[in-house]
């Protein structure tokens, strides 16, 4: 089991810089609403043929309108019906629609000549103008797409997007019908990898204009590309079937996918059990129980404790160090997780890519101890108490935000609890909505002293992480400020290889000694696959499952 | 036999006068409404039975945290999901609580929520439930349409803005549900009281110059004490319930605190692993509800008017 | 009669109206906003409230959402950006509809049964029997209920289909786990009340003129006897066919009380009024149906209607 997973791991950090996927935290920093829980498997009586690859996702697929896509699960969808300049199989990237790109000298000019016998589902050919329409769309603010940031990779693609400069002025344009030519902002190593994201995908603009806002919003409503197509969408599933067209469909193993819509985690293991379901999430309650025959991939989120820093007490370093050392990560990951998720004790996901291979392996640090230190919390406590004329911890009272998840409301009580044992000091809980959590993740927010969240990477690199606490940085809820963290983060920007990395690394340990937050753990999704399917990835950013060549045996 | 004499003479009698007071005067013992009520209740035996269920319940969530050598949230790592031991009385949650600490705890919040939030919504919904059937009219047009407006408020919508406006706690969900719950006794109150209001008693009443709130507190509510009171016993499950579902997504009182519906929701998550973690508050629920029935269908009797004096 | 009804209809339809604003504006006063994704860019932001005509001046916003009303336009979802809120209700309502009849069905048959057989045998056995039952229906509550149900029948038992919606196997646990509550609710309803009305004079007077005890409680008992339960039928039904969100994301269900749960959690502004308007209308519809039921099932009034 181990082994397939650090193979999937290593595949997907094959990818340098991979900004693949469009993971948003609304999908994967939560085990509420959205996150994907798949299971697959068994025969489907609503699709025809016979190899049916079925699995689930906690939530309804949203859109499969490829430049509306958001969301993990939606990402996976749109990552078999949808082919694009090039395509990340197994990690590798391959061509798909390009056959073949040129670069100019300084890094700007990218043209592709596309292959000619690419064809939608409805037999018109797929052309240069396609990608460029998608591409426009992408940043065109009349469309109003959510991952529209994406597209600043392009020359005035944040200018376009705000609505500074026409559409037409954006560093896309076809020049014949199989050759295109994308200009960027600046020269961006992995701009390649991005090009196997939905949200780049070709568009059919005479499908748009037929359908207007409803694109996307139904089978019949779009034309595909890809692998497979979609025919039924809606109604708590998704049905795909293979695309005849495709150019590649000799590779094609698989008849069908059916994605369902199976909110309850365990219904969904049991599904899987009933051979109802080809691949399941295990929710970790359950986890024990299925010991030895689940898969797992690390989904990229690592969960933290944010301290507010405007907060009288947070703002104390010896009182942060406090808390960073006052909690045994392992009885905590043992108690909320079933010791299923892997604990963080620095604060980057060490499998991110590091200069030539895993940063964690390049750069390994363990800040805080694995079951924590409570003579140093005491220590920093007693400091800490000391500077801010408390005389005793019970005094000092804090609010902590938890969103309404089960899993999060779970570490939540298990970290207050901590505290309250090892440091005397009193937490209280606050449990809110989702959406009211998402609401107060901004700077300077008064709403909370402590928050439950975490961050998945847009990309395979620290720095997809390390940014959120530049002092000035739009995501900075954390309100940390250090001259030291910015600069750093500031070198890594004119430096390259080794050199930015380290000074990535410098800037995460600055982070970690000012026990700017509290680094919790890293999540590792559980799934079981039915025996009788074959060749079937997961990846940590991105997409979830890539069953494209996927076949089902037996 | 034989010694009973046959015969009567006069000497046997005596004229003793005109007495008005003997002659109106009820041998029985003149008890008051809720004498009578009591005195019923007490030779109920499955409602008096659960009226000492209830109150055992109640003493119980009073002290048995405070008895407790554990904390209601104190975790233990090494003592997770453990069966029913002479350790833990009824097992230890997902995060090695105890659960009979965690269970009295959850019936502070659970019995508090669903006795006053189903009390004030009876008395709020009966009153204004009463005039409305009494009335009829524009007064009992505009409530039934301001009804059914709160009907089709979301009440998620309701929940989440007191939450929002007060912080989440017990208070909050109390006035939330009382917000959008009493509605449902003010329908049924006034679909009764619009029943009766044409029964002959009444219309006695009427014609006496009883003021109409006499009428409707004195006559009328007692009349329908049965139904009230059978549909106040199904109110306080019924907000137990909602703040059961109110905690299924998310909603309900914050961790570390619990309610009877927050652990018995954590417990169906578990039902594959350590069933008892949904059994233990299921069966405190169950039979809180059961108790409640049992005393509901007691009061209903004791308190029917027609059924006084009889037996 | 019929100026009535007409009547009924006009101010049921102000009751919508009032409903709507109401909704509207609560909704734009829940925390977070439809577009909370910590993600987006604060441009991108802006584009999506552009492009739903969040931007306007709420008013403005108002008037526009009650004109696209009376067309019957509610608008695309912000969660499902494709998908107009028709659509979605369109796609998840036959699926609450068919479960929620299934359910009812299932909950007043038997309740009204139950009931009657237990007020009949007041005291022995076959009314503890029935009691228990009502007793278990009212004091578990559904997301236990149907716990229990799915585990025992389907995943322990495997005599039932564990989860989805595709043929009448399938429908049996979500039906009976949803109708349960209701069921033990109207059976219970039904007996305090069977036992209210046998005290009347007029069953007295029915049984005096030596109307046989069959149509007593036939024609003249049950009849009236139901009043009660029908009073709590309106907004049973209403709850009984939204009020599905436990049952459906247990049994993989892809019906509507996902979407007035998860619309309220998403500040989903179209899809909020949206199922309000529709549920409303529903609701409103099912009192005035009660409303008539009355005259039609209660003698007195229906005599002095004539």
């Amino acid at each position: 089991m181990k082994h397939k997973r650090f193979m999937a791991l290593g595949l997907a950090t094959l990818l340098s810089l991979s900004v693949v996927g469009c993971s948003t935290p609304n999908t994967t920093v939560e085990d509420s609403g959205s996150t994907s829980a798949s299971t697959s498997g068994s025969t489907a009586q609503t699709v025809s043929g016979e190899k049916i690859f079925r699995y689930s996702n906690k939530a309804d697929i949203a859109t499969i309108d490829p430049n509306k896509i958001n969301c993990v699960p939606d990402a996976t969808i749109g990552y078999h019906v949808y082919d694009g300049l090039y395509r990340s199989v197994q990690g590798n990237l391959q061509p798909a629609v390009a056959e073949s790109h040129t670069v100019s000298e300084d890094g700007l000019v990218y043209t592709f000549t596309l292959r000619q016998d690419a064809k939608w589902s409805d037999g018109e050919p797929v052309t240069a103008q396609d990608f460029e329409y998608g591409m426009k769309r992408l940043c065109d603010p009349a469309a109003a797409c959510s991952m529209s940031y994406l597209g600043v990779v392009f020359k005035n693609g944040a200018a376009v997007t705000a609505g500074e400069v026409p559409v037409d002025e954006l560093g896309v344009k076809a020049i014949d019908d199989y050759t295109l030519e994308i200009t960027l902002e600046h020269p961006a190593d992995y701009f390649l990898s991005m090009l196997s994201m939905s949200q780049f995908m070709p568009v059919r603009q005479d499908i748009v204009e037929q359908f207007g806002g409803e694109f996307g919003g139904g089978a019949d409503k779009q034309v595909y590309n890809g692998p497979f197509v979609v025919t039924q969408f809606g109604e708590g599933r998704l049905v795909m079937e293979k695309n005849p067209n495709y150019y590649d469909a000799d590779s094609i193993k698989l008849d069908g996918v059916e994605v369902l819509t199976v909110a309850d985690g365990t219904t969904a293991v049991s599904m899987f059990n009933a051979g109802d379901l080809d691949l399941a999430e295990v929710p970790s309650d359950l986890a024990p129980q299925y010991e030895g025959q689940t898969l797992s991939y690390y989904d990229g989120s690592n969960d933290y404790a944010a301290l507010n820093h405007n907060n009288e007490y947070l703002a104390n370093k010896n009182f942060r160090l406090a808390l960073n050392y006052a909690i045994n990560r392992e009885e905590y990951n043992l108690l909320s997780h079933n010791g299923l998720y892997a604990e963080n004790l620095r604060y980057v996901l060490p499998q991110v890519r590091g200069v030539e291979g895993e940063y964690g392996t390049e750069y390994p640090l363990e800040f805080f101890p694995l079951q924590g230190d409570m003579d140093k919390a005491q220590e920093y406590l007693t400091v800490a108490m000391e500077e801010l004329g408390v005389s005793d911890p019970s005094e000092i009272s804090l609010k902590l935000v938890v969103s309404d998840s089960d899993a999060s409301k779970k570490e939540a009580e298990v970290v207050v609890n901590q505290w309250k044992n090892n440091l005397g000091i009193d937490v209280q809980i606050n449990m809110v909505p989702y959406a009211t959590r998402n609401a107060m993740l901004v700077p300077n927010s008064t709403e909370f002293d402590i928050i439950m969240t975490g961050w998945v990477p847009d990309y395979s690199d620290p720095y997809s992480y390390l940014e959120l606490w530049y002092s000035t940085s739009s995501y900075n809820y954390l309100n940390y400020k250090s001259e030291a963290y910015d600069s750093y983060l500031d070198a890594s920007k004119t430096t390259t290889g080794k050199e930015r990395m380290d000074n990535l690394f410098n800037a995460e340990k600055v982070l970690l000694e000012d026990g700017a937050l509290v680094p919790l753990q890293l999540r590792e999704v559980q799934y079981m696959v039915s025996d009788r399917v074959e060749n079937l990835g997961a990846y940590f950013i991105g997409l979830n499952y890539d069953y494209m060549y996927t076949d089902i045996v037996a | 036999m034989s010694e009973i004499k046959t015969e009567l003479t006069k000497e046997q009698f005596e004229i003793v006068g005109k007495n008005i007071e003997k002659m109106e005067s009820i041998s029985r013992p003149s008890l008051t409404f809720w004498q009578e009520a009591w005195r019923r209740i007490r030779s109920n035996r499955a409602a008096f039975f659960s009226l000492i269920l209830l109150i055992i319940y109640v003493l119980l969530a009073i002290f048995a945290p405070m008895l407790s050598k554990y904390g209601f949230d104190q975790q233990d790592a090494y003592a997770m999901k453990q069966g029913l031991s002479l350790e833990h009385w009824l097992g230890t949650d997902s995060l090695g609580r105890d659960l009979w600490v965690r269970v009295w705890m959850g019936a502070r919040v659970s019995l508090t929520i669903g006795l006053l939030a189903a009390v004030i919504n009876s008395v709020i919904g009966t009153i204004l439930g009463g005039f409305c059937g009494y009335y009829g009219g524009k007064l009992d047009m505009v409530v039934m349409r301001i009804i059914d407006v709160i009907y089709g408020i979301p009440s998620l919508i309701v929940c989440i803005l007191v939450m929002v406006v007060l912080g989440s706690g017990v208070q909050s969900l109390i006035i939330a549900m009382v917000l959008v719950g009493w509605t449902g006794t003010c329908r049924f109150t006034r679909g009764e009281v619009y029943r009766l209001k044409e029964q002959e008693f009444v219309l006695a009443a009427q014609v006496m110059g009883e003021p109409v709130f006499t009428i409707i507190l004195r006559e009328i509510i007692p009349n329908i004490m049965g139904l009230l009171i059978t549909n106040l016993t199904m109110a306080i499950p019924g907000a137990i319930f909602q703040e059961a579902f109110l905690s299924y997504i998310g909603l309900g009182i914050s961790p570390p605190q619990a309610s009877w519906g927050v652990l018995a929701k954590e417990g169906t998550k578990m039902l594959q692993v350590a069933p008892h973690i949904l059994y233990v508050p299921a069966f405190f629920i169950c039979t809180t509800v059961l108790a409640l029935n049992q005393l509901g269908n007691g009061l209903r009797d004791a308190f029917d008017p027609r059924l006084r004096g009889t037996e | 009669m019929t100026k009535y009804i007409l009547k009924r209809v006009g101010i049921s339809l102000i009751t919508i109206f009032v409903l709507v604003t109401v909704v509207f504006f609560l909704a734009r006063l829940m925390p977070g906003g439809p577009f909370n994704d910590p993600k987006l860019s604060e441009t991108a932001r802006e584009n999506l409230s552009a492009y739903y005509g969040f931007d306007k001046p709420i008013f403005e916003q108002y008037i526009t959402y009650l004109k696209n009303i009376l067309s019957f336009d509610f608008g695309f979802s912000t969660k499902y950006p494709s998908r107009t809120v028709n659509d979605l209700l369109a796609g998840s309502f036959p699926y609450s509809v068919d479960l929620g009849v299934r359910a009812l069905c299932f909950a007043i048959s038997f309740g009204l049964v139950f009931g009657i057989i237990s007020a009949l045998n007041r005291g022995n056995k076959i009314d503890l029997i029935f009691v228990i039952i009502a007793v278990i229906g009212t004091s578990v509550p559904d997301f236990i209920m149907g716990a229990i149900l799915q585990y025992f029948f389907a995943i322990e038992w495997g005599l039932l289909p564990i989860a989805e919606y595709k043929g009448f196997a399938y429908t049996i646990l979500p039906s009976v786990g949803l109708g349960f509550y209701t069921m033990a609710s109207v059976s219970r309803i039904m007996r305090a009340s069977m036992l209210e009305v046998v005290q009347q004079d007029y069953i007295k007077t029915a049984r005096s003129k030596g109307i046989s005890r069959f149509r007593v409680t036939w024609k003249h008992q049950i009849r009236n006897a139901i009043m009660p339960v029908i009073t709590i039928l309106g907004p049973t039904v209403a709850a009984v066919l939204t009020g599905t969100f436990v049952i459906e994301s247990l049994f993989a269900i892809p019906g509507m009380g996902k979407y007035y749960v998860e619309s309220v959690q998403n500040n989903d502004y179209s899809l909020i009024l949206g199922m309000t308007v529709f549920y409303g209308t529903f609701l409103v519809l099912c009192n005035m149906i009660v409303d008539i039921l009355y005259g039609i099932v209660d003698p007195r009034i229906r005599i002095a209607g004539k």
